[in-house]
Order: structure tokens, then C-alpha cells, then sequence
């Protein structure tokens, strides 16, 4: 009856990860909030028109990535290998929906 | 091969079919027919009887903008050969009746009310013709995917009553159950009709979580179509979107490089791991095996770890793309894969010795919600629910796609039908998992992972099956400009809710959770 | 476990026992998700991830509950069982909505079945983004709307 016992299921030791306390990094392939290296962006839109979900939105001056809309599909990365990395942070979490949104600026 | 053998089944048509069709060809191993409306039932008949065929999906396409009419596709399987018969069957001019599949073969039921909602066509003579998927609320004379509905209009609400199946007699009454249910799953409603403890009928009614996918698949592109087959049902994300991918290269003539395939054999079997571990952990928790749960909890957590450290995501998602897959394999990824699945089997076969030798579970689930033989064959079961009623039937052996034609692996089955054979069908479908992997890693070939799509010319129409942890589904997509015409999904689940539905019956309702857990049917693949 | 760990383990039992006076109670409600969002509530409660470390509860039913955590992009045909859901949670209670498809509809906004996210219908505390989000994100998701809750109160 008590053959579980042997089985090695109570042997486990404590399996709970601390977080938030321990941080739970996240992975190299990641798939986090995308991000733009302005430096070496040409304004080509190439992530716009390859978003599924119209998250990037190309402005005068800046460029608008909102977490409200994004799916985390790397389509924008795929289009712009240059230009575009997928970010590893994911406490992304926002009191209101203009916290949202990341706007990248040129310098 | 497979062509002669189709040839053999148009030969032996019968003539009442063979009058009825004005075109038939056969390409590599698809029979496509054109047929008049009225020699469907014929033609579906004699394939179910003769041919032992299974229904694969049948759906109706809106042409009225260039052939004025609305048109019928049947899509069937005979069993033990590798190829489908398609049937397409135009509607004559303006009209909107075609006469019910469902009198000759059960499993067209859900079908033709998804064709009546969507498309305002009537089956005359189909037993049920009440609304499935949109709910009393939407107004008449609306049908979303005619191609004269825009995707973003939204009707105003109307007054309407749906009527529950009724069971009258003495000592009789209903238990309401739904859409917003006691565990964290998905929305559906449960009407029970019980009498004391047993339940004498149960009526699913589905259509909470539909979200327009087909509609919108029409005006998604092909490229992001992808990401909005993951989406249609959350945990079967790679069997989705291989699906989607697998048609549209179908229809492009892309030829997907070796290496891509073995990496999306490994992925699927990722896919069916995590939710397998999890399938079998719910029945442990619905029988109150706490021990057994929270391990078999605990092995789903560290699969879909081992997801997010290969992809990104713990889900699954962003893994195949149009002709290929994203991210190749590193030799560091399959030295991470091979080590997690040593430790995965030894905990597995652990959890499994511990669930199997507790008398108190067995007891729960020995005999508990028998799906018999029969009723799976009629109502066209899929997966590991039909696997457990002794239908050997499994896609990935007898429609191979991706890397699954060189791999040896069996299609573990059972007799049983009851929960106890659904749970051990699913932990020798793990196994067959763990040696799957390692076969595909192994015979893991050099070169590139992805080809470049090529056009998708407009007009043609392929159709994709792919195993998902739930069983077969179905993707058929019709060309269209840049994005598909007509693209119909059919989930495992939209088969198996009929089954469980029977398979209730008799049983008390406090087995009902636990039954179920063990055919864990999608809400959302159902709905789309 | 460790001291500093047990530290933070009572911080925010107190914070949780000053703004409800006990633990906090959770009703998940999917509004139309692709089941994925659902996988990861599920996965708070495993072993490893484990949120009842915190009193944090996933109850069966809202009228136990303080939060709703609101996934999908609200369906046409959930908008009543939500709106039902919402009458029944005593106040005072907060809304979480989890989840691309929640805030803003995700890759389901715009089409005729679906509303485009829960703040078209319902008052939202916090935003989780998140396709499905880890359980991490949720995690902290949910300590952020405490935190909105304690302004508040």
C-alpha cells in the first residue's frame, strides 16, 4: 500500500522557485517585448507591415511598440534582424495602458 | 499505389454516384470529385459502407461572386489507405438547401449546424436544426462567413430562446452547469438531466469562446495566418500551425527541408508531452491522488520549461514559419532535450507505478465513463479517446506528414473505453513521445530549416492533417489573393464532444468532472 | 527556505491582511481565451510556481472572490456570463486583465464576435501583457494590483 513511499515522489526535496525574491531569469531565445536599436533602424516600417497585430507604429520622430497589442511573435524580428531584438524582460505588468506602450527615440 | 487504389474506387462507384458527377481527377493522394448536390448522400454512403470511410470534414464555401452560388466540400478518408476523397458540390443558382448528410452518416451532425450558422444554408431532414455555434442572441439573416458580412460588422443583440433537450418523468431534474466554471478551464454550459444519482442525458452547449478565427483568417495573410493558427487552440499551438503551414505549402508546392521536418516532428512531440503530463496529472487530481497530481503537475512545469529554453515560449508558439521553422536546433539545444528527457522518463515511470498501484484510483476509474467501440466508429472519434475504444486510428501513421514517415514508433491502443483505458493510452502515447524525440534527434539531417515559400496560386484548395495531443485535425484552406478564401479549421474536439456526451450516460455526477478530464476536450478549437 | 525569503513571504501576508484583512481570493474567468492564458493559472498552482505561498487562493466561485483575473478578448457570447460573474464578486474587488487578448484584443481584436479587450466593458486595475504571460509575470502582476489596492484604500 505504502509502495509510493519507495518510489522516490517524497525524495524530491522542496521543488518551489522563490520568485519574486529569487529571480527567474529569463532564456537567450527568450520571446519578451521587442525592441529597437535606433541606431541602426532606417525607418523602413519593415516590422509595421510585418506585425500581425499593429503593435509598432512608426511616428514622426520615434518609434511606439505597445505591450498592450503585442502577441510576443518575433514576426517584427524576422522582418528586421538588424534592427529589431526580441527583449528578455517579461515583468511587464502596468497599472494603466499608457504604461504600456515603449516608445524609442533617436539618441 | 495509392493512385491505383483510388482509381479502384471510382470504378466501383456506384452508378446512382457515378451519373451525379461531372468531373473527377486524381492527384497524387487526393481523388477530387465534382458532383451534383444530390449525389453527396449517395457518395458519402456508399464510402462509409463499402470503404469503411471516415469523415473528415465537410463545409460549404460562398463563390456567389464569380459562379453565382454557394458550394458544398466534402472531404472523406477510406480507411487504411493514405488519401482523402473530396467532393465538391455546387449549389444550384440562388438556391440554399441541400439535403442532410446526417441520417446517413451520424458524424455530419455538428457539421451541418456550423453550415447552417455560418452560411444560412438549411440541411433538409438533419434531426437537430437548432443553432450551434452562435447563440440565440444573434439576429437572423446575419451569417458571418458569407463573403457579403464584413469581418468587423457586429449585429445588435436580439431576443431569442434556445431550447434544452427535455427528459420528463418522475424524479427528473436538471443541473445547470456553466459557462463559467468551478476549475480554471474553459466556458461551455452542462445541462444534466439526472435521476438520483445517475445521469440520464447531457446536453454540451458550445459557442461561448467563438472569436471569429475562420472570418478572419480570410483577410489575415498567409505569413501572419501562422501566428493566428496558435492561437486557435492555446495548447495544441505547434499542431495548429504545422497544419496551416503544411496546407499553404501544399498549395505553393513549397518543398519543406528535411532538417525543418525533424525539428517540427521534435516540437510536436514537445507539444503532446506537456499536455499528456498534464491530461494524466488532472485525472490523478479529479481522483483526489494529491501525490500523484502535483508530481504530474510538476513534470508538465519542467517539459514546458524545457520549451522556453528551446523557443522562448513555454507554449510552444513562433516555432514554424511559412516553409519551414524559425529558430534551428543547436547542438547545445538537443544535448538539453536528450538530458531533460532522461530525467523526464525516469520521473514518469515513477508517477505511473505510483498511480497504477493505488486501489482507490483504480477504483475511481476502472469501468467510470465507457465510450463503447461501436459509438466511437459511429460518431468518428479521434485521438486517444478513439484509441481506447479499440479504433486504431492515428494520423501520424496513416497520413504521414512532416518527418513521421521514417520513424518507428506504435499507436498504443486499448478496449476498455472507460477512463482507466483513456489514461493508459495516454502514458504509452508518452512513451512513444520520449522515443520519437530521440529517433527525430538523432536522424536529425544537415542543411537549412526553411525554403522560400514561392507564390500561392489562387483558386486551388488543400487540406492538411495533423495529430495534436487531442487527435486529428484539420486544416483547409482555399487560395485566395495573398491570403486563404476560405480557410476551415476542424479540431480534435469538435468530434469528441458528441462522445462524451454518450459516454456520460449512467454514470453519477460527481464522475462527470473526472470523465472529463480524461477526454480534456478544447472549448476554443471547438468554438474557433 | 531562507530567512530573507520568509522575510518577504511576511511582507506581504501583512500588506494582503491590512488591505482585505485575510488572503486574497482569486476568480479566473476566461472571456473567449485560447485556453493558453488558462494553461499558465493552472501552472501558478504547481509545485514549483506554487502561489499559495503567498495566501493567494484560486477559488470556484466569484462570490468568494476579491480579484478577477480576466482573460480573452471578451467574446460576444461571454459578455453576459462576465458581466454576471463581475455582479457577483462582492466589493470591494479589482479586475486583472491577463494577456494580450484581454487588454486590447490581441490577434482577435476587431472581428464580429469578439469586444477588444475587458476595459471596453469592465473597470480594470492592472494590465498583464503576455501571450500567454509567464507565470512570473503573472505573479507580479497581481502583487502590482495590491499595490493599486492599498493606494486606494
Amino acid at each position: 500500500m505504502f509502495k509510493f513511499l519507495k518510489l522516490g515522489v517524497l525524495k524530491k526535496g522542496v521543488q518551489t522557485r522563490d520568485y519574486p525574491r529569487e529571480r527567474a531569469p529569463a532564456f537567450d531565445a527568450f520571446l519578451g517585448l521587442p525592441m529597437v536599436d535606433m541606431e541602426r533602424c532606417d525607418r523602413c516600417a519593415a516590422c509595421v507591415s510585418a506585425c500581425p497585430v499593429q503593435a509598432i507604429t512608426m511616428l514622426p520622430a520615434e518609434i511606439e511598440i505597445s505591450a498592450e497589442r503585442c502577441i510576443f511573435c518575433a514576426a517584427c524580428v524576422e522582418a528586421c534582424p538588424g534592427a529589431m531584438t526580441m527583449g528578455k524582460e517579461f515583468e511587464l505588468a502596468s497599472l494603466s495602458r499608457d504604461g504600456l506602450k515603449v516608445v524609442y527615440r533617436r539618441g | 499505389m495509392s493512385g491505383e487504389g483510388l482509381r479502384s474506387i471510382v470504378r466501383q462507384l456506384p452508378s446512382e454516384v457515378m451519373v451525379r458527377i461531372d468531373r473527377h481527377e486524381i492527384e497524387g493522394r487526393d481523388l477530387r470529385l465534382v458532383i451534383r448536390p444530390d449525389g453527396l448522400v449517395p457518395l458519402a454512403g456508399h464510402l462509409r459502407k463499402e470503404l469503411g470511410a471516415r469523415l473528415v470534414t465537410l463545409h460549404a464555401t460562398d463563390d456567389r461572386a464569380l459562379e453565382g452560388c454557394f458550394k458544398l466540400h466534402l472531404v472523406m478518408a477510406p480507411q487504411g489507405m493514405d488519401a482523402l476523397v473530396s467532393a465538391t458540390a455546387p449549389l444550384g443558382l440562388g438556391e440554399w438547401r441541400y439535403e442532410s448528410l446526417t441520417p446517413t452518416i451520424n458524424d455530419a451532425d455538428w457539421y451541418e449546424r456550423e453550415i447552417q450558422d455560418m452560411f444560412g444554408l438549411v440541411a433538409i431532414g438533419h434531426p437537430d436544426p437548432r443553432p450551434l455555434v452562435l447563440h440565440e442572441d444573434w439576429p437572423e439573416g446575419k451569417y458571418p462567413l458569407r463573403k457579403d458580412f464584413l469581418t468587423g460588422e457586429r449585429p445588435p443583440r436580439v431576443k431569442g430562446e434556445y431550447h434544452f433537450t427535455k427528459v420528463e418523468g418522475e424524479g427528473v431534474y436538471e443541473i445547470p452547469v456553466g459557462p463559467v466554471h468551478a476549475g480554471v478551464i474553459e466556458p461551455g454550459h452542462f445541462r444534466f438531466s439526472v435521476a438520483g444519482e445517475p445521469i440520464i442525458n447531457l446536453e454540451v452547449r458550445l459557442g461561448y469562446v467563438h472569436r471569429g478565427v475562420e472570418k478572419l483568417s480570410e483577410s489575415t495573410p498567409y505569413p501572419k495566418g501562422v501566428h493566428l493558427a496558435e492561437r486557435i487552440s492555446g495548447d495544441n499551438s505547434v499542431a495548429h500551425s504545422t497544419a496551416y503551414c503544411q496546407a499553404v505549402e501544399a498549395l505553393a508546392s513549397c518543398q519543406v527541408p528535411e532538417r525543418a521536418e525533424h525539428i517540427r516532428v521534435v516540437m510536436l512531440e514537445l507539444e503532446r508531452l506537456y499536455n499528456l503530463f498534464g491530461d494524466i496529472a488532472g485525472i490523478a487530481l479529479d481522483t483526489a491522488l494529491s501525490v500523484a497530481a502535483a508530481c504530474g503537475y510538476l513534470l508538465r512545469e519542467k517539459a514546458m520549461n524545457l520549451n522556453e529554453c528551446l523557443t522562448g515560449s513555454r507554449l510552444l508558439r513562433s516555432v514554424n514559419v511559412l516553409g519551414g521553422v524559425r529558430k534551428d536546433l543547436t547542438p547545445n539545444d538537443r544535448e538539453k532535450v536528450l538530458a531533460t528527457m532522461v530525467k523526464l522518463k525516469l520521473e514518469f515511470d515513477d508517477l505511473v507505478t505510483l498511480m497504477l498501484s493505488s486501489p482507490s484510483m483504480m477504483d475511481r476509474v476502472e469501468t467510470t465513463g465507457r465510450l463503447t467501440r461501436e459509438m466511437a466508429v459511429d460518431l468518428n472519434v479521434v485521438g486517444p479517446a478513439a484509441r481506447a475504444s479499440g479504433v486504431d486510428r492515428d494520423v501520424r501513421r496513416d497520413h504521414p506528414y512532416a518527418a513521421y514517415g521514417n520513424l518507428n514508433f506504435l499507436v498504443p491502443t486499448q478496449s476498455g473505453g472507460d477512463v482507466a483505458a483513456r489514461m493508459r493510452v495516454k502514458m504509452d502515447e508518452v512513451r512513444e513521445s520520449f522515443s520519437l524525440i530521440d529517433q527525430a534527434l538523432d536522424g536529425m539531417p544537415a542543411g537549412p530549416v526553411r525554403a522560400k515559400l514561392g507564390s500561392v496560386p489562387q483558386g486551388h484548395a488543400a487540406c492538411s492533417l495533423v495529430e495534436s495531443p487531442r487527435g486529428e485535425i484539420v486544416h483547409w484552406i482555399m487560395a485566395g489573393r495573398g491570403a486563404p478564401a476560405r480557410h476551415k479549421v476542424r479540431d480534435a474536439s469538435f468530434c469528441n464532444w458528441l462522445a462524451m456526451e454518450q459516454a456520460v450516460l449512467g454514470n453519477i455526477v460527481p464522475d462527470f468532472p473526472l470523465i472529463n478530464k480524461s477526454f480534456n476536450l478544447s472549448y476554443a478549437g471547438n468554438d474557433l | 527556505m531562507d530567512e530573507a525569503t520568509e522575510r518577504l513571504g511576511e511582507e506581504l501576508k501583512a500588506r494582503i491582511r491590512r488591505t482585505f484583512g485575510r488572503s486574497l481570493s482569486i476568480r479566473e474567468v476566461d472571456a473567449g481565451s485560447c485556453n493558453g492564458c488558462e494553461v499558465e493559472v493552472n501552472a501558478l498552482t504547481n509545485a514549483v510556481h506554487d502561489i499559495e505561498r503567498f495566501g493567494l487562493h484560486i477559488v470556484a466561485s466569484p462570490r468568494h472572490a476579491d480579484m478577477l483575473l480576466v482573460t480573452g478578448p471578451v467574446t460576444r457570447g461571454m459578455l453576459p456570463a462576465l458581466m454576471q460573474t463581475y455582479k457577483a464578486t462582492p466589493a470591494p474587488k479589482m479586475v486583472v486583465a491577463m494577456g494580450s487578448c484581454a487588454i486590447s484584443g490581441g490577434i482577435f481584436r476587431g472581428t464580429y464576435a469578439t469586444l477588444d479587450g475587458v476595459d471596453k466593458v469592465l473597470p480594470v486595475d492592472a494590465y498583464i501583457p503576455g501571450c500567454p504571460p509567464r507565470p512570473q509575470a503573472i505573479i507580479q502582476g497581481i502583487l502590482l494590483a495590491l499595490d493599486r489596492w492599498e493606494s486606494k484604500a
